[in-house]
């Protein structure tokens, strides 16, 4: 028994739950009504889908409605009307922010019980935050992470704070195709996508007032639509025995507009927790943003078929985009491609159904990003008195429209009364004169520069193959590989910059380097001699050698796809989904601070006798680590303690012998120090914290079964099906240890650095149509 | 039928080329209407820009963000703040890194001298004092940054918009020679210049939020910053140094008073708790103890107490002026009673909120004729054919310095929550002051030479104190060599700082020439004029 943090007596011992306690189970339940009919006049369908989402982090909630609406309907003879319209709502309450320290850096701490600590978020009597009343924070010394990162910013945060995003999605389209006479058609269509979002956040007051500001209310709001209107008329004519010409040209417009306004309290409320901005200590403050850029586009395209297996179509379309500066603002891109049927133009064997072939060359040209080709700068007063601020980039000059070429060929067969598919795809591209910024030097007086710069060439594969291997009356085994591979590679960036750092931490980056790969991992070597052995510095520790930068690997992988399996008896069908990649390489951040707050297994190899520690002592006049022969030595005259250590490590490699040369090690450090060496003064990444992320994964499971129409007629059902899932299942191969290889937090995927678990989940499925 | 088809087809595509022609033109408007963003200002002029550069945080007026971690890895560093030592050994580090502020405050001289460039060649003449003092405010900058990191990027720097993306590094001594040389140009330049009543020079007037258009504070800001760095060289160039100061002697115009000081009143008070120094002092408390070094020299045995005790420091819970210790072991003794939960009763003493984190009204002291006085006492010290006084420039700059620190606590008036109503002090009688005068005095003229220059350096350790850490830590680089751990005010386990360490964007992006300057890339390689 000892003194726990809150002065209470309790064992000391290990927490196994101290990680699982932080979240709880969740659930999903998604329900689907939908109503269609039809008859002379038009069609339509209607579907209504209402979802709730329970997050596995405390307080983390979604709840959706989507409201979809689709129908045709025939105006006149010539005349057909199709109406297409979606709303969606979101409510998204509290999804978790990344707590860096708490739930990756320190680590928990393994004597922590969390279900004691969830007990210490809120004062009984006043409702403030435990630790900041009655001088806690002070008298029960748990910890700063403990107390301000998980009690504060993740419980007391998640539980008593509200952070809200409202959001509507509302799509409408509708279309109005005329006959004009027999293969000519004119359709319009006009339509647009709006989606409304509503943040509110409402952060509580932690203690009195009077002790300290707290509390705070944010109101944010922002529109986006998008409006999109065509007129396209298209002309379908025979030309003779053997030819038809299908032909189209068109117009096309385009608009986004977005506006976003922000308000938020300034210094905190003048009363406790009324949300409004009314409570602002001081004046509050807001920010806004707004934009719009259009679009004009002409489009016409030929086709020409022969026999109808051999097509020949050619395009061109010319865009003018508000986005480009007004000398460079129309761009013209091209396109053709023949494919030909030779199942139908040949006599094939009788196991060829289906073979097509197809090739394909097109230009695309792109704007870019609203408002990053013009020169501005901001304005503002100091006392009164205006001045100007420049832009922090190199503004662009003559930006000219990204631009892409794409040459493709294919392949598309069916063979063996289609009980097999093989589809294959190969693709080069090349994409030049991409609008980026590229950064540079800070000395060189600004950010970054704004330039078409980056030519970088894509190439790759798609292969599909789709089977039923196993067809008998009552079971059926279908399959579906696939595959697909894209290698971008770095032609040139800009004149004179060979190299753009894409993501960069103390000692590693992740870059684009002209005639490399792209994404490319580069670390700083241990230090070694020439023999390659690494060397230890004074200290007993390696270290990194600068000027030695290596390549590790790239992020993108080699290979990736999926494996898709249905097996189905009589009414009964088991479907699993098998996700998998080959190729990427990652630092993995988890690893490197699991490793250095002696978290991952691998932290226990010479922590004690047992487990392979040497023994030493600590002299006392100077603290070196002198080794002993034995664990059982007897604690000699000149030790500083009274007892020798057995967590003895000597790392692998040589040490300097003072001449020059070098001898192996014998410099003796702790085992924790060793795990931990990561915190040295530069943190610089060490090469074994760098990890293949190669996978194949299980991705999900659902076992369906239709009820027999005997059942279902008597309930008035024409069809019933009842499914069980699994998703997030386990990895059959994984090679990069302690994490979830898909979880990449965020939208990064230059490094592994997932603070948040994944989740496996289970459920059950019920589908009714009348 | 035939002749209804062809008559419909063509009409259809008449309507349709028709409607896609009206289209183009009005679309061609729209399209370049849309191009720029609404909410950026296309039309800046020459004098927006020197506003601007001036009213930029981290040059006159202090950065929160900057400061708040300059206060934690100096005031333990310089021993100008005290704080609850641990003893743990702690090795450099500062939290921030300036290097790309630094080189982004400059980026808009770039916007001038392109300005300035384009104008008509009539209207140059007159907008000339505007390029001027961008350049002793570009000095000014350049300074900081090799004082920081020795040798940086100088000659070239600031060329990317003629494409040059990769500057060299220059060594510390060049950018000190041509610092120093650009400033005498533009001291000469204004030397007898007079304002006219022209268009430019009305706006000077008034955009000029510094000194508000006085050519001759310019020129008295540009000598006594030349003063600044000359005596930085006395050490690795001492004949350019002496060489320095004997001109700026000669001149005359330089800071020698109140008058001639340079400071600066914030004019955005009301932001003070946002992005100004004052906000960083309430959040670095835990480093704003009064420290025992200082103490030490504000009250010592057997001799007067200095009058500014009582306005840079409060008294504690028991209405003493008590030091925090400077050693970890010397902590322990006190540290159960360590507490500044309740401002009015701490224990120990704070800095003085009345005179500094409370005190949006402080002017920011950028040069002042205290400091100059003591560099004038320094140089009578080193080089006595100059023919000053040291003890009584000694004097003078103690006296100007117990004068702007009063000035600074009687311009609080606030009664702020958790004041302590001894912190604000009615200044001393100029006869009380005198006595204290006479006895610093005496112990001046009683040591020796190396001890001398030691009292000249703790009057700059309590005049600079804690809002001058660039100051004092080029000070205390420079006096090393010479007086050793007389000028070591911090505590045993914090390891000195000698220089910061590029950061990682010059390594990524100016690859060769970075790796030029590799092997001083670390916190404890002395810089040049340090002379080790």
């Amino acid at each position: 028994m000892i003194l726990w943090y809150d002065s209470v007596m309790r064992p000391y011992v290990a927490q196994p739950n101290n990680i699982k306690d932080l979240y709880r189970n969740g659930h999903t339940s998604t329900a689907n009504i939908a109503i269609q009919g039809g008859g002379d006049i038009g069609n339509y369908r209607f579907s209504y889908t209402h979802g709730d989402y329970k997050g596995v982090f405390e307080g983390f909630k979604i709840r959706s409605d989507n409201f979809n609406f689709n129908g045709g309907m025939k105006i006149t003879d010539r005349v057909n009307l199709k109406f297409v319209s979606t709303f969606s709502t979101q409510f998204n309450h509290n999804s978790p922010r990344t707590i860096q320290d708490a739930f990756v850096t320190y680590g928990q701490p393994r004597q922590l019980d969390v279900n004691l600590l969830k007990t210490q978020i809120l004062d009984p009597e006043t409702d403030y935050f435990w630790w900041y009343l009655d001088n806690r924070a002070t008298r029960f010394p748990v910890g700063r992470v403990a107390r301000e990162e998980l009690a504060g910013n993740y419980f007391f945060n998640q539980t008593q704070n509200s952070y809200d995003n409202y959001r509507t999605h509302y799509i409408n389209s509708m279309t109005i195709s005329t006959k004009i006479a027999d293969g000519i058609s004119l359709d319009i269509l006009g339509g647009f996508d709006r989606i409304d979002n509503k943040n509110e956040t409402k952060e509580k007051v932690r203690q009195p007032l009077n002790v300290a500001a707290g509390g705070s209310y944010s109101l944010s709001t922002s529109t986006d639509i998008a409006y999109n209107a065509q007129a396209i008329l298209t002309v379908d004519k025979k030309l003779g025995e053997n030819f038809g010409l299908y032909t189209y040209a068109g117009t096309v417009f385009q608009r986004n507009t977005s506006e976003y306004m922000r308000r938020f309290t300034n210094g905190g409320f003048i009363t406790r927790d009324w949300f409004s901005l009314r409570n602002s200590r001081n004046d509050p403050f807001s920010e806004s943003n707004r934009g719009n850029d259009r679009l004009y586009a002409v489009l016409a395209s030929a086709q020409i078929a022969y026999k109808n297996w051999l097509f020949f179509e050619i395009q061109g379309r010319n865009d003018w985009s508000s986005i480009q500066p007004p000398a460079n603002n129309s761009y013209f891109y091209p396109g053709a491609s023949i494919s030909w049927i030779a199942s139908d133009a040949l006599e094939l064997p009788k196991w060829v159904n289906y073979l097509k072939l197809r090739t394909s060359l097109a230009d695309l040209g792109l704007p870019g990003p609203r408002y990053f080709g013009g020169t501005i700068y901001d304005i503002g007063n100091y006392g009164g008195t205006i001045f100007y601020t420049p832009p922090g980039d190199l503004p662009a000059s003559n930006l000219t429209p990204e631009r892409r070429r794409e040459f493709e060929m294919g392949v598309e067969s069916k063979f063996f009364k289609n009980r097999l598919g093989f589809e294959f795809n190969y693709y080069y591209g090349n994409w030049y004169d991409q609008i980026t910024p590229l950064s540079v030097a800070p000395s060189s007086g600004v950010n970054a520069v704004r330039v078409n710069a980056g030519k970088i060439t894509h190439s790759g594969l798609e292969l599909m193959l789709t089977g039923t291997p196993v067809q008998t009356t009552n079971f059926q085994w279908i399959t579906t590989l696939n595959a697909s591979r894209d290698k971008p590679v770095v032609k040139e960036l800009a004149p004179g910059i060979e190299q753009q750092n894409l993501w960069g931490a103390q000692g590693a980056a992740v870059v684009a380097k002209k005639g490399r790969p792209w994404g490319e991992v580069i670390i700083n070597d241990f230090t070694r001699d020439p023999n390659g052995n690494k060397v230890v510095g004074g200290d007993g520790f390696y270290t990194n050698d600068a000027t030695k930068p290596i390549t590790v690997g790239k992020v993108l992988p080699d290979l990736g796809g999926g494996f898709n399996n249905t097996l189905s008896y009589k009414s009964l069908s088991l479907n699993f989904n098998i996700d998998w990649q080959f190729g990427s390489t990652l630092i993995s951040q988890t690893n490197l601070y699991m490793i250095g707050n002696g978290s991952a297994k691998n932290t226990v190899a010479g922590r004690d006798e047992q487990s392979g520690g040497l023994p030493y002592y600590v002299r006392a006049s100077d603290g070196a680590f002198i080794g002993l022969p034995s664990h059982d030595s007897p604690v000699p005259g000149d030790s500083r303690y009274t007892f020798i250590m057995h967590d003895g490590v000597i790392l692998d490699g040589v040490k300097s012998d003072g001449n020059g040369g070098f001898v192996k090690n014998d410099i003796i450090v702790t085992a924790a120090d060793k795990y931990s060496y990561y915190w040295r003064s530069f943190l610089d990444i060490q090469p074994d914290v760098i990890y293949k992320n190669d996978y194949i994964k299980m991705r999900n499971v659902v076992l369906a079964y239709s009820l027999p129409k005997n059942i279902t007629s008597k309930m008035h059902f024409s069809k019933l099906q009842v499914s069980l899932f699994a998703n997030n299942l386990f990895y059959i191969h994984k090679t990069m240890p302690n994490v979830d290889a898909e979880a990449i937090n965020g939208t990064n995927a230059f490094y592994e650095n997932n603070a948040w678990p994944t989740a496996r989940s289970y459920g059950i499925s019920l589908r009714a149509s009348f | 039928m035939k002749y209804i088809h062809v008559k419909m087809k063509c009409w259809a595509l008449m309507l349709f080329a028709a409607t896609m022609l009206i289209g183009l033109n009005s679309c061609k408007k729209k399209l370049d209407a849309e191009f720029l963003n609404p909410d950026g200002f296309t039309d800046p002029n020459i004098e927006g820009f020197l506003t601007q550069l001036q009213q930029t945080l981290g040059i006159f007026r202090y950065d929160y963000g900057e400061m708040y971690h300059t206060f934690a890895a100096f005031n333990p560093r310089l021993g100008s703040g005290g704080f609850a030592n641990a003893g743990d050994i702690t090795d450099p580090s500062w939290g921030t890194n300036p290097y790309s502020n630094l080189y982004g405050r400059l980026r808009v001289i770039h916007y001038m001298e392109d300005a300035y460039a384009a104008l008509p060649e009539d209207q140059k003449q007159d907008y000339q004092i505007f390029m001027l003092s961008s350049r002793i405010i570009k000095n000014y900058l350049f300074y900081h940054l090799a004082d920081i990191y020795n040798s940086v990027p100088y000659k070239d720097a600031l060329q990317a918009f003629d494409g040059n993306f990769f500057p060299k590094f220059d060594p510390q001594q060049e950018i000190y020679t041509g610092m120093l040389a650009d400033l005498k140009e533009v001291a000469t330049s204004l030397s007898g210049y007079q304002l006219s009543t022209s268009v430019a020079h009305q706006a000077f007037r008034t955009q000029d939020v510094w000194f508000g258009g006085n050519v001759t504070t310019w020129r008295t800001f540009a000598n006594s910053l030349r003063m600044r760095l000359a005596m930085r060289l006395s050490v690795a160039q001492p004949d350019a140094a002496k060489a320095a100061i004997q001109e700026l002697l000669a001149d005359g115009q330089y800071a020698k008073d109140r008058e001639s000081s340079i400071t600066h009143v914030d004019r955005q008070p009301d932001r003070a708790l946002e992005y100004l120094v004052f906000r960083s002092m309430v959040e670095q408390r835990g480093v704003m103890w009064m420290p025992e070094n200082m103490y030490k020299i504000l009250k010592p045995t057997g001799m007067p107490e200095d009058p500014r005790l009582k306005v840079l420091f409060q008294p504690d819970r028991n209405g003493n002026y008590s030091p925090m210790p400077t050693e970890g072991n010397d902590v322990d003794a006190i540290r159960s009673q360590i507490t500044n939960t309740d401002l009015t009763a701490t224990f120990p003493s704070l800095y003085n909120r009345t005179t500094f984190e409370t005190n949006y009204k402080f002017p920011y002291q950028i040069i002042t004729s205290s400091e100059i006085s003591l560099i004038l006492a320094e140089s009578a010290l080193r080089w006595p054919d100059i023919n000053i006084s040291a003890v009584d420039e000694y004097k003078k700059a103690i006296q100007h310095s117990i004068d702007i620190y009063y000035e600074a606590n009687a311009l609080n008036t606030s009664n702020y929550a958790g004041k302590i109503p001894a912190s604000s002090v009615t200044k001393p009688s100029q006869a009380t002051i005198d006595i204290f005068l006479a006895a610093k005095a005496t112990e001046f003229t009683a040591a020796n030479a190396d001890g001398k220059k030691a009292l000249i350096y703790d009057q700059k350790y309590v005049h600079f104190n804690m809002m001058k850490p660039y100051e004092l830590w080029a000070d205390t680089r420079r006096l090393y060599k010479e007086l050793g751990t007389r000028v070591k005010k911090s505590p045993s386990n914090y390891v000195f700082m000698e220089r910061m360490i590029y950061p990682g964007s010059e390594e990524l992006n100016n690859r060769e020439n970075y790796n030029a300057v590799r092997s001083q890339n670390n916190f404890t390689s002395p810089i040049w004029w340090t002379g080790r």
